[in-house]
């Protein structure tokens, strides 16, 4: 994992909040809390990782630090200086270093330019290069993130999923970027081409010095890539985390839920599992108290009443539950993954080798 | 709770007295399955000579990744398949002596929804906005029962309950949009197994699902297959949801099976390079360990799919006998199938390391 200073911190949401709905004549009486009350600092050159169920607010939290909707209430700030005043024109100079990757590579490419136009746009936007300096630097970019620079003149609609995944990538890196946020960027993928983008980001990750922040619900891939990690339920950060050490050891119940409802890919320890009951709350009625304790095993009394507070736990951990010492330990959570068989093991190496050698001959990215 | 007795006497109506415990056949037994989609390059099946069989009260799992042929094969058991362009040009598919793909249309709506039912993946565009979820289990019942709605409305409310559907009574006059997605995957779930089916086919039925519903969907699908005693083949693309439900592993690239048997043979002693690729693909839960192993390149389109095995242009083992000649499904232990001319790799590949 990259060496970071814990201290260094290149974006920060403070006390950040957005409410959907509630406003004007035509806009739905209900409001919906999506994010409601997260702060978080990310570390220069960390993978940080934003995981939760569907409607936790995770997509809402990334675009709120990109400032692609404004709060409602907070402030994120950018190197230490608040995003949130700029005007336009500054802002548009703030979106060379801060870049967002969709998690629907298709939707979110203009389908009626070229892929070479699609990733020069950024180049252009910001001035960085023009005429052929600007096609050499596409041709740069379709190649760092494996296409083929032949491939400028083609339409989205050519490429497949994993490729127009790396046509998103190469236009976040168009502008140089010091920090780039994705949004379920390989839940739309299958397995064999999720980690050939896994990997990719990574090496990008390496080469240009970038800090991610990956928003995902994919736990394993979670696990594989990021350095920290924030689980959200219902527009709240419950525990905040380096990876091993929540993996290894969750604090809050939600953790401990969220991880033993994960399918292990091992079926010799096929066990029954203590599994959460029911779905998640409305976040337009979010529960009183603790938001979790409509579906806690270990709810009482006071959880329903009592909204607990981020509050600070050993190595540096946050974890928002009022009994969080006393269910340490309570069996729930860590996840055993048995190591792969021996036959496995073997035939994984042996494929590694042979996959080195089937690279090298042709010095193209897989 | 009555409805075990309601249960019971349904179960009665339609396999009486089939209680042989010796070695009986499988229920479902399909021998080289090959469909063709009008149009697709001669010789490019998009599902090729596909075998599997399932036996009462066990789960076959077919894994594999878009484009494999997976749902095809489903749907071609479902005589689900639009004619033209999908055409069944070999195989056959032995259904309790039966054979499904020479069913008459109307044989078939018979057995669809009756003793062979269906899951689909995104419960909201399989259930129908208009009615009401207790009308839509209900209309199955009515179709293969002979019993007055009132009947049917009961046992529509009987399987709320079995799925375990909170307020029952009031989610039976519910419409499909004021329930959540596992909400409505559990009322697919109980409008499938309706009828007391003795095979379910489940298309990626928690693909849609956050992971903590997807724990409640299986463990209510496994829990209702040991009350039951139905069949099951659970099509995925999720090697987790594998290893927990499975008994039995087909996996499928590019329409053929390039693997199949136990599920502890395909997790313990996988064979064929793409099995193992796609092991090395997922990220471990466990603590990091390195870069993950990688698949190149994409399933080719149909045009330039090879003659020989069509893992060849990926595998980092394959050579020109691979591209040339595509190698049968060999036993390589009992039981265990895998379509690689070099399997054990490390017998055939492991020498000039």
């Amino acid at each position: 994992m990259s060496l970071m200073a814990p201290d260094d911190i290149i974006l920060e949401g403070i006390d950040l909040k957005k409410h959907f709905g509630g406003g004007g004549l035509l806009s739905s009486p209900t409001i919906v809390r999506a994010v409601d009350g997260v702060s978080l600092s990310i570390r220069r050159g960390e993978t940080f990782a934003v995981v939760g169920e569907s409607g936790c607010g995770k997509s809402t939290l990334g675009r709120l630090l990109l400032r692609l909707i404004e709060a409602t209430d907070g402030d994120v700030r950018y190197e230490g200086r608040s995003i949130l005043k700029l005007d336009k024109r500054e802002l548009r100079k703030l979106r060379r270093e801060l870049q967002i990757i969709f998690q629907d590579p298709y939707a979110s490419l203009n389908p009626r330019m070229n892929v070479g136009d699609i990733i020069a746009e950024p180049i252009w936007l910001h001035n960085l290069a023009a005429g052929r300096e600007k096609r050499e630097r596409v041709a740069d970019l379709m190649h760092t993130v494996g296409l083929l620079p032949t491939h400028a003149d083609r339409y989205p609609h050519e490429f497949s999923g994993g490729q127009r995944q790396r046509i998103g990538i190469a236009r976040a890196l168009a502008g140089d970027p010091k920090l780039i946020v994705g949004d379920e960027p390989v839940s739309a993928l299958d397995v064999s081409i999720q980690a050939q983008i896994i990997n990719l980001l990574e090496d990008l990750k390496d080469r240009f010095g970038l800090t991610l922040v990956i928003v995902a619900h994919d736990l394993a891939v979670i696990r594989h890539m990021s350095d920290r990690v924030a689980v959200m339920y219902l527009g709240e950060i419950v525990e905040l985390s380096d990876t091993d050490a929540l993996f290894d050891n969750p604090l809050h119940p939600y953790t401990q839920a969220l991880l033993a409802a994960i399918p292990v890919p091992s079926p010799t320890n096929r066990q029954p599992k203590a599994l959460l009951q029911g779905d998640v709350p409305s976040p337009a009625a979010p529960p009183s108290g603790c938001r979790f304790h409509t579906r806690c095993p270990h709810a009482r009394a006071v959880c329903k009443e009592q909204h607990p507070a981020l509050e600070a736990a050993p190595d540096g951990r946050q974890v928002a539950c009022h009994f969080w010492r006393e269910i340490q330990g309570s069996g729930a959570g860590s996840i055993s993954a048995p190591p792969p068989s021996a036959a496995l093991a073997k035939r994984l190496a042996l494929y590694r080798t042979w996959r080195e050698r089937q690279d090298k001959p042709v010095a193209t990215s897989p | 709770m009555g409805l075990e007795a309601a249960q019971q006497s349904m179960t009665d109506t339609h396999s009486p007295g089939k209680v042989g415990l010796a070695a009986e056949p499988p229920l479902l037994n399909v021998q080289g399955l090959s469909v063709r989609f009008d149009g697709a390059p001669k010789g490019v099946n998009v599902v090729d000579d596909v075998s599997f069989s399932v036996s009462k009260g066990k789960t076959l799992c077919v894994v594999g990744e878009s484009g494999c042929g997976k749902s095809v094969t489903s749907l071609a058991l479902m005589g689900l398949l639009p004619t033209p362009p999908a055409r069944i040009v070999a195989g056959s598919a032995l259904f309790d002596g039966q054979d499904l793909l020479t069913l008459t249309e109307r044989e078939r709506a018979d057995l669809r929804g009756d003793r062979i039912a269906m899951i689909f993946q995104e419960p909201m565009t399989s259930l129908n906005p208009a009615f009401t979820i207790g009308d839509q289990i209900a209309e199955g019942i009515v179709r293969h029962r002979r019993v007055s709605k009132a009947e049917a409305m009961e046992r529509a409310l009987d399987m709320l309950k079995k799925v375990r559907i909170p307020a029952p009574e009031k989610r039976l006059r519910a419409y499909p949009h004021e329930m959540s997605g596992g909400m409505r995957q559990r009322v697919m779930i109980a409008m499938a197994l309706a009828n007391d089916p003795q095979l379910l086919v489940a298309d990626e039925p928690t693909t849609a699902l956050d992971v903590t519903i997807q724990a409640q969907i299986l463990t209510l699908i496994r829990r209702l297959q040991e009350e039951t005693g139905t069949a099951m083949i659970l099509i995925t693309h999720d090697l987790g949801v594998v290893a927990e439900v499975a008994d039995e592993v087909a996996v499928m690239y590019a329409g053929r099976v390039v693997e199949s048997g136990s599920v502890d043979a395909i997790f313990e002693d996988p064979q064929h390079p793409y099995t193992i690729g796609l092991m090395g693909s997922v990220p471990s839960l466990g603590r990091r360990q390195g870069r993950l192993a990688t698949i190149r390149g994409t399933v080719p389109p149909a045009e330039l799919m090879p003659k020989g095995c069509r893992f060849t242009p990926r595998c980092p083992f394959s050579d020109s006998h691979c591209a040339n000649d595509p190698p049968p499904l060999a036993e390589i232990k009992p039981g265990h199938r895998a379509r690689c001319w070099y399997a054990p790799l490390e017998v055939h590949r492991g020498a000039d390391l």
